[in-house]
């Protein structure tokens, strides 16, 4: 049977090729824009994912000032990050806290041999490699080893590298010397920034040879990283927030209802830009949908027309014997086929621009170039959920025409011209 | 075979017409009627009738012992197909199937698969001499051929009754007794009941009763 209706349905189509080719057009572009835009978001989706690294549940503390009075102390003093202090109530964020890990930061000049530049000496932790702010161009990053000895190690970033050892690959800077200020440290890594936000050069050493550096810098962190886990909704994280202010402010002696130290959520940022994406995302919905609804009214048109044009030969086969059904299902079959061999045209056409966009932005080197869209294509749901839309779309496209050629009465439509 | 009791039809075209008024009608199975009366008598709209093409709104119609009464258009699409063919004055055949696959058509709509319908499509040409032009397209053909063509595809579902709306009326006097042969062949052989509305004398003449139709009576 249905081998019958697929004969039919091709010859129909046919016998009007150029009218049935530029009704198809319309909806190949309603599927394509659609795919492209929502390539285009995707694209924006992984930039912004890229750009707010591979967890966004990052936290940043830094001491600030007081502004109420507190227990006789008076308002307006500055509030120092103690990492003992902190260390203490660590446990009691046990589940929440995935990593944290206390930095110190001073400005130094290094060197070496003739080329200088001023920079920002931080001293961290080891486990701030797991935040996966970086990626290790050469070389290594810093280890227990280095913590406990206290070694006078350096892992520099990239354009650091570049001015202090010029004409040198990053490489070659691995295992030279380094002056820092007055001091000697090695190189033991070469490092390259994932953020699009720092550009500024920050060179790494172990947290342990800062404070021996620094004494007493401990109990004055510049700051306070934390990975936070399981804080997904807005609200949870406005929480945490909180809590953690009120914590600090028992800790370190001020007012709860003060702030004094300055908390910044970083997740709180990618929810907000998760917000403004999933508005994107609805718009190019619409968006799309509105250009399919008018190559949907293009076909249906046509139909329309079809039907007009063939009422004698549906009269004659409904006096031969063709219920309402058939005359519905012969309709509704044309209709379908042209949305489902113009859409995947467009769909086709929409995926190879995609394709063809990314990679074309994976060949542009990274740092050069904004990294505003990443791999901008679309998955294999979407594809799907396209072509179910695309069936939809020829049903009701086909459905007013069908209706009408079923209310053929064979009377009228056989009324001898 | 065919029952009209009081049958009263009403156009509403503007100003309502009155067209049957009153049909008394009975034919048994295996007669070759003819239903003769004046253009606008309304003898085209009593074959409608009966061919369940259109509906009445006073009277009782019985087919075949069926009460054709406020029926589905499904169901009567069914009963067409399987009781009823149909010669039309201008054929009517679809133009961009070939011969075969215009005879072929009802048999289509009874679900019978390609290959069987092929082959009665066949066979039923072959009845009227014209196999060899199966594959051939209705502007190809001749009138005569044409109407050939019609009366072997109202043939192929094996009707109980042929409904000829002037048969003849487009085509020249040679031809026109090939078809009113052929009628007349199949009314006797198959024993098919075949009515033919006309307006033309010698073509009721030449069937075996004659109802004629005046002002919406008989």
């Amino acid at each position: 049977m249905s081998m019958e209706l697929l004969h039919e349905v091709g010859g129909s189509m046919s016998r009007n090729k150029l009218r049935v080719a530029l009704t198809g057009f319309s909806i190949a572009f309603g599927i394509f824009m659609l795919i492209v835009l929502l390539a285009a978001g995707n694209g924006l989706l992984n930039g912004m994912k890229r750009m707010f690294g591979n967890n966004p549940n990052k936290m940043q503390v830094w001491g600030g000032w007081t502004s109420k009075e507190w227990q006789g102390r008076a308002g307006n003093r500055m509030v120092k990050l103690d990492a003992t202090h902190f260390e203490a109530v660590l446990s009691e964020y046990g589940d929440v806290i995935e990593h944290y890990v206390p930095m110190i930061n001073y400005s130094v000049t290094v060197s070496h041999g003739h080329s200088s530049r001023t920079t920002n000496l931080h001293g961290v932790t080891t486990n701030y490699g797991d935040l996966d702010e970086f990626r290790i161009v050469a070389g290594r990053w810093l280890n227990d080893l280095d913590q406990s000895e206290r070694r006078k190690v350096a892992v520099l970033d990239l354009e650091s590298a570049e001015v202090l050892f010029p004409k040198r690959t990053p490489e070659e800077c691995v295992g030279e010397w380094l002056k820092v200020n007055d001091m000697a440290f090695t190189v033991v890594g070469v490092y390259k920034s994932r953020s699009n936000f720092s550009r500024d050069q920050v060179t790494y050493c172990p947290f342990s040879t800062m404070v021996g550096i620094y004494a007493g810098s401990d109990r004055q962190l510049s700051t306070i990283h934390l990975t936070l886990r399981g804080l997904d909704t807005p609200k949870k994280n406005a929480d945490f927030t909180d809590a953690l202010n009120r914590t600090m402010a028992r800790i370190e002696g001020y007012d709860p209802t003060d702030h004094g130290v300055w908390i910044w959520n970083k997740a709180e940022d990618y929810l907000e830009h998760e917000n403004m994406m999933a508005g994107i995302r609805l718009l190019i919905w619409a968006i799309g949908i509105a250009s399919l609804f008018a190559g949907i009214v293009g076909i249906s048109n046509i139909m329309l027309i079809t039907v007009r044009e063939r009422t004698r030969e549906f009269g004659i086969r409904k006096a031969i014997g063709a219920s309402p059904r058939s005359i519905v299902t012969l309709v509704l079959a044309e209709s379908v086929a042209i949305t489902l061999i113009f859409g995947y045209i467009g769909m086709f056409l929409g995926i190879a621009l995609s394709q063809g966009a990314s990679a074309l932005l994976d060949m542009t080197p990274e740092g050069e170039g904004p990294q505003v869209f990443v791999s901008p294509t679309v998955d294999m749901g979407v594809v799907m959920g396209a072509n179910v839309i695309m069936i939809i779309a020829g049903l009701i496209a086909g459905y007013v025409p069908a209706i009408r050629a079923a209310r053929i009465k064979p009377v009228v439509a056989l009324a001898a011209v | 075979m065919i029952e009209l009791k009081n049958i009263h039809k009403t156009y509403n075209a503007g100003q309502p017409l009155h067209v049957l008024k009153g049909i008394d009608l009975h034919i048994g199975e295996g007669e070759l009627v003819s239903i003769m009366g004046a253009s606008g008598s309304g003898k085209s709209t009593l074959l409608n009738i009966i061919g369940i093409l259109d509906s009445y709104d006073e009277g009782e119609y019985r087919l075949a012992g069926n009460l054709i009464r406020n029926l589905s258009e499904t169901k009567a699409a069914a009963l067409r197909n399987r009781l009823i063919g149909f010669v039309f004055q201008s054929f009517n055949l679809i133009a961009f199937k070939t011969a075969l696959e215009n005879v072929a058509l009802p048999l289509y709509y009874q679900g019978v698969g390609l290959r069987e319908r092929t082959r009665r499509a066949h066979e039923y040409l072959e009845m009227m001499g014209l196999d060899t032009h199966a594959g051939h397209f209705p502007n190809e053909m001749s009138g005569g051929q044409k109407q050939r063509v019609a009366i072997a595809r109202a043939l192929i579902a094996n009707p109980k009754i042929i409904l000829a709306d002037e048969p003849t009326g487009a085509l020249d006097s040679k031809t026109t007794q090939e078809v009113m042969d052929i009628l007349r062949d199949v009314n006797r052989t198959q024993n098919r009941t075949i009515i033919i509305v006309t307006h033309e004398a010698d073509i009721a003449a030449q069937t075996n009763r004659t109802i004629l139709i005046k002002d919406g009576v008989v």
